[in-house]
């Protein structure tokens, strides 16, 4: 299982198991605090009462390492690993809520015959866990549970799937694998064969800062911290920097904070439309960095396709932007780079912040009206079929949705009851329903889209290359402040992230915030549909298909929705 | 002030073919040219869609597409053309368009690009008496210049030469490696000697170059066992069997693989998987498949009859032949396989080739035309 994940952990590697315990953990690690051999894991505490694998990082580890001495601890390496055990053995429970980081470990606690599987307050490191009579499983990627015969497939994905884009948390592609919940931890008695699953940390919305100014003066002030703290690092570290505000912001401030020579990582393209070098240069000019500028051509994309849909864990529309910037990264030794992902998330950035409001005006139409709209030729139209759902899964799949009902049935050759139940079966926050529009859309772009699709894109895409992706504006304290922030100051309907805008805006060329664009945004539709392995109608059998695929060579479906069929048809 | 330039063309994204090549070159041409503000550039294409536009070429803006729509596409190509300082005809075809335009404005500057075969036709009086009206016609070799000269008598005045380029988003190779993915799609390995030719296997084209190379491959191959003959390019199903067909009777399905439309993301590997290019054709303006070969630093073998003499630049880049002389073709295929090119070689050959036909050289070209009138502004100051 572990070697199946060298290319997130190339540099080390290890195993853990004794006699008459029914145990084993292992590690691949990707060194980055304390690159020495005293960083090998699984680690064991003094006594070797406690064990740990983990993957991740802790900013604040040596604030909790200081703390830790001070009451006596004795510290071997400079790692944050060590600093999980012994505040673990100090806080028992309490201590996952002190970590402030991506992280996902599992410690194995000798004295209670317990394990416990932790995940981070944001779900940025994923987890993954399968039970059966007698075993835990767990690992960083669905794929490794396969090298445990964990083979089963789970008979629903393609039909999460082609209504999502992704796979909604918990399920995966296998059948009983299942993602830890963020902010969770699971706790398995290796003797009794007990188990729990716990939240330990949930973000609070109290709404208590109404005044714009303060809101943005302490957004400075938490941002800077959280950047500052994340740059916390022993090789170099890289800005993936795609020219929009949310990247730009970050360049700035890591560049303030950074010691060393910070590098940017930006991605080029002959594509006229597609071309930010202007704008990307309106701000490097400005700042004393390293820029890797990398021209990625239509040539590239198809050349490594293939590989790229290979390196996914878990079927996606996205993130193939992601593998090729990391891979940039990674040829340039940049193992650590930081990205400005959960902006949008956080301020409305998403245009369905908008169309939230719109998709609300729709709610006097019967159930029977909205079923209609499957038989509307219009994609979007079909979509609304979603809003007659009983779950808020429904608005949420209306906004973002790839694929209606009915045409997933078609695809799937499968009736459309089942699509149904499928969908309305997903598990979600049942509070949901009653928040206010701006809150919802917020809500479902942070916990659905960003959590099922970016999160996870993003970390396997660039554990692919071996490379680490930190995520400043999801530091859980910068959440808590923005969450604190009243809607009426913190959503505009005339701009796009007015807050942040406003907080930056004198730090940044006008170009730069003035736009309004978002992340690194690839001439896919072009390549896509020049592609005769995606874009050939005659390379599907399924007669919605064809049609579908057709309609993308004439440019009237998005190129995520051409997508999704290759690899539900063709891909391996 | 900007110079107003109008391109018409037929098709310049949804095929991708030589005479498209060459429109889309000189899109980015107008591009660049724009972006350095001494044109302002609108491009029409009569049979593209809008979204059939590559945007590597050319702006949004930049670019309309009439579907088809033919009376929409010249009642607007004569509205801009009123207003446009320079036309540009991508296509004889075009040429009915301008004649009104040039009536009422006869200092206005007209451009036709004059490719190969379709110009080489007899045409009507009044397409004759337009063309000579024209300011000047830009030949993409001399031998499409002279074929003009000779059937349409035209003044050499009126003529310009400028070869065809290569794309400027080719890709050039740094290293000439076989490339091994291809090796195994077509179940070959290092030590097959690998004949390639590209074209459109067409049932209606009457003069096949290629079904010359399959007759001299049982000869070839008591030599060369290890031979195959890579035979790429679109095709027709009446072609298919007919090759197929051909392949079979001859017992050589080991020797040949017809692999079909290559994509443009390969095209560079596959020269490189190859060890001579190998298309001796007769009516071919330049042939834009041989300079991309000779980029790759590949060895050409093309005929001596046509434009592909400007492309082999007079045999100096490659192997010129007679099509019709097999033993010639047999002959010229043993001296370059006698012969293993060396890598120094295959760079020396792709420089040669990127500094003859390179896009700077013909985005220069073009600005001077635009500028002054003239392609070669070295000869205007010699006269």
């Amino acid at each position: 299982m572990c070697d199946s994940m060298k290319h997130g952990g190339p540099d080390d590697h290890g195993l853990y198991h004794v006699k008459n315990v029914p145990l084993c953990l292992g590690n691949r690690r990707l060194a980055i605090l304390d690159l020495s051999s005293n960083g090998h894991q699984p680690m064991l505490s003094h006594k070797e009462d406690l064990i740990i694998t983990y993957n991740g990082e802790i900013y604040n580890y040596l604030q909790i390492r200081t703390e830790l001495i001070n009451l006596g601890y004795i510290f071997k390496t400079q790692t944050d690993t060590e600093v999980i055990i012994y505040a673990y053995q100090h806080w028992g429970e309490a201590a996952f809520g002190k970590f402030d980081g991506i992280f996902a470990f599992c410690i194995f606690d000798k004295r209670e015959q317990s394990v416990y599987l932790v995940r981070d307050q944001n779900g940025i490191k994923p987890l993954y866990y399968h039970f059966d009579h007698k075993t835990l499983t767990f690992a960083s990627e669905v794929k490794a549970f396969v090298h445990a015969d964990i083979l089963q497939e789970n008979e629903q994905w393609r039909i999460y799937y082609l209504a999502f884009g992704h796979l909604p948390e918990p399920y995966t592609t296998l059948k009983n694998v299942y993602s830890l919940g963020k902010g969770c931890f699971l706790k398995y008695n290796i003797r009794s064969l007990e188990h729990s699953i716990q939240s330990y940390h949930e973000f609070e919305s109290n709404t208590s800062i109404k005044d714009e100014s303060y809101a943005i003066e302490r957004i400075r002030e938490q941002l800077g911290y959280s950047i500052k703290q994340q740059m916390i690092s022993d090789v170099d570290v890289g800005v993936l920097f795609s020219g929009g505000l949310d990247s730009s912001i970050i360049t700035i401030l890591a560049n303030k904070y950074n010691h060393n020579r910070l590098s940017s990582i930006s991605a080029n393209f002959n594509e006229i439309d597609f071309s930010e070098k202007k704008q990307r240069n309106s701000l490097l000019q400005k700042i004393n960095i390293q820029k890797i500028e990398q021209l990625i051509t239509y040539r590239d994309f198809v050349q490594n396709f293939e590989t790229v849909l290979a390196n996914m864990d878990q079927p996606t529309n996205d993130g193939i932007n992601t593998w090729f910037v990391c891979k940039t990264a990674k040829a340039h030794g940049i193992k650590v780079v930081l990205s400005g992902l959960g902006a949008d998330e956080l301020f409305g950035g998403y245009p369905s912040f908008d169309r939230i409001h719109k998709i609300q005006n729709l709610n006097w139409l019967s159930k029977s009206v909205l079923r209609s709209m499957r038989f509307s030729n219009n994609i979007r139209f079909k979509r609304l079929y979603y809003l007659s759902l009983n779950s808020p899964i429904g608005e949420y799949l209306c906004l973002r949705g790839v694929y209606s009902p009915d045409v997933i049935a078609e695809l799937l050759d499968i009736d459309m009851k089942t699509v149904l139940d499928c969908l309305e079966d997903i598990p979600l926050h049942p509070g949901i329903k009653k928040t206010s529009n701006e809150t919802r859309a917020s809500w479902f772009e942070f916990n659905m889209y960003m959590q099922n699709q970016l999160l996870k894109d993003t970390d396997f895409m660039s554990m692919s290359h071996g490379v680490e992706v930190r995520v400043p504006f999801l530091d859980h304290n910068f959440i808590n402040l923005v969450h604190s922030i009243s809607n009426d100051i913190k959503f505009s309907y005339e701009q796009k992230k007015k807050l942040l805008v406003e907080a930056y805006k004198e730090d940044l060329p006008v170009e730069t915030w003035k736009r309004s664009k978002m992340g690194f945004t690839f001439p896919f539709q072009e390549w896509m549909r020049k592609s005769c392995e995606i874009a050939d109608p005659s390379r599907y059998t399924n007669k919605r298909a064809k049609l579908l695929i057709q309609n993308f060579k004439n440019n009237k479906l998005h190129w995520s929705s051409a997508l999704a069929l290759y690899r539900i048809y063709h891909a391996n | 002030m900007p110079i107003k330039v109008l391109f018409l063309t037929l098709k310049t994204f949804s095929l991708t073919g030589g005479i498209e090549k060459v429109c889309r070159s000189l899109c980015r041409v107008l591009y660049d040219l724009s972006e350095e503000d001494i044109i302002e550039s609108s491009v029409y294409s009569m049979y593209d869609k809008n979204t059939d536009r590559d945007s590597r070429y050319l702006g949004k803006n930049q670019f309309q597409g009439f579907n088809g729509k033919r009376e929409r596409f010249v009642v607007q190509s004569f509205v801009s053309g009123l207003k446009a300082d320079v036309i540009f005809l991508s296509h004889i075809h075009l040429i009915n368009i301008v004649y009104f335009i040039k009536k009422i404005h006869p200092h206005k500057k007209i451009y036709l690009l004059a490719h190969g075969i379709e110009i080489w036709k007899k045409l009507s009086d009044t397409k004759l008496k337009i063309l000579n009206q024209l300011d000047k016609i830009i030949c993409v070799s001399q031998f499409t210049a002279n074929k003009i000269m000779e059937m349409h008598h035209i003044p050499s005045s009126k003529l310009e030469i400028l070869n065809n380029c290569l794309d400027p988003f080719y890709y050039l190779p740094g290293k000439f490696d076989k490339p091994h993915i291809l090796l195994d799609r077509y179940h070959l390995d290092r030590e097959n000697l690998i004949l390639f030719s590209l074209s459109r296997l067409s049932s209606s084209e009457k003069y096949k170059g290629y079904d010359h190379t399959i007759e001299l491959l049982p000869q070839l191959l008591e030599k060369y066992p290890n031979l195959v003959y890579l035979l790429a390019g679109k095709w027709d199903d009446v072609e298919k069997k007919r090759l197929d067909d051909l392949i079979a009777i001859n017992n050589l399905h080991k020797h040949i693989r017809l692999v079909g439309f290559i994509d443009e993301a390969e095209l560079t590997d596959h020269f490189l998987l190859s060890d001579i290019f190998i298309l001796p054709s007769q009516k071919e303006g330049f042939g834009i498949v041989f300079i991309e070969a000779l980029a790759s630093g590949l060895r050409v073998i093309a005929g001596n009859k046509d434009g592909s003499v400007d492309a082999l630049q007079n045999g100096a880049l490659g192997l010129l032949v007679d099509p019709n002389d097999q033993q010639g073709i047999r002959d010229g295929i043993g001296m370059l396989l006698n012969h293993q090119q060396t890598d120094m070689e295959k760079k020396k050959l792709q420089e040669k080739c990127v500094q003859t036909f390179g896009y700077n050289q013909y985005l220069k070209s073009m600005k001077n035309l635009l500028l002054k009138g003239k392609t070669n502004v070295n000869q205007i100051e010699s006269i």
